[in-house]
């Protein structure tokens, strides 16, 4: 006897190629999805740490307004100022900052 | 996974805190002076503005004046090599309809004042810079 000849004897191996059968009277039970809660807070932590890399990696930047005779003047800087004199025709205007 | 974040959450914070500010020894202080004449119109503008080395400085000053909106934008990268600080400039400026800008790299020793004047009688344009560079200490 070959072993084809005995796993052809078995009903359950003639079925073994293509979908499985499920027999009669059994019941299937839907298994519920896993709750994405995990998912969820990895995500967050994701972007928390995405965010924190980037506040790192951007140089900082503040900017202040200036209003001379009815002008404002909004003054933005990238790196640290220590001083500023402007003048842009008869208006002039100075900031003092940084340590120095 | 949610361990790794908070490792690198942890890891990060003592590392932002650990950054030098600009203004440390070894950071670059330039002190600059620029004049220009842009359509009959003159402005000048004298900032002082400090970073590290490699790192780009920008100021703008930028005016609402509806009639003739100014913008002045000063970008400069100094990169240090020894007693030597290599200087990458641009200078923008814009009154109204009038624009000027000026891009240029110099190289520069610490202490030393650098001037650059051009003009155009024809159209009314002046500008005139210098800058001074420091390394900090």
């Amino acid at each position: 006897m070959t072993v084809e000849t005995i796993l052809a004897s078995i009903p359950e191996f003639e079925t073994s190629v293509g979908p499985r059968a499920v027999p009669l009277g059994m019941t299937s039970t839907r298994v519920p999805p896993r709750r994405p809660r995990a998912a969820w807070a990895a995500g967050l932590l994701a972007l928390m740490a995405g965010g924190l890399l980037w506040g790192a990696s951007r140089p900082a930047e503040e900017s202040w307004q200036v209003a001379v005779d009815g002008t404002t003047y909004t003054v933005s800087v990238q790196g640290e100022m220590v001083g500023l004199e402007f003048r842009d025709g008869a208006r002039t205007f100075v900031v003092q900052g940084g340590s120095q | 996974m949610l361990c790794f974040m908070l490792v690198c959450l942890c890891a990060l914070a003592p590392a932002r805190a650990q950054e030098p500010v600009a203004y440390g020894p070894g950071s670059v202080l330039m002190k600059f002076k620029i004049e220009a004449v842009l359509g009959g119109h003159e402005v000048s503008m004298a900032p002082a503005v400090a970073t590290a080395s490699g790192k780009e400085a920008v100021i703008t000053v930028a005016s609402d004046d509806k009639s003739r909106p100014l913008r002045l934008t000063v970008a400069c990268t100094p990169v240090v090599e020894g007693t030597l600080i290599h200087l990458k400039l641009d200078i923008r400026i814009q009154a109204g309809e009038k624009s000027m800008q000026r891009s240029l790299e110099l190289t520069t020793v610490d202490g030393q004042t650098t001037r650059l004047e051009d003009k155009n009688d024809e159209a009314q344009e002046r500008f005139a810079l210098s800058v001074l560079t420091q390394i900090t200490r």
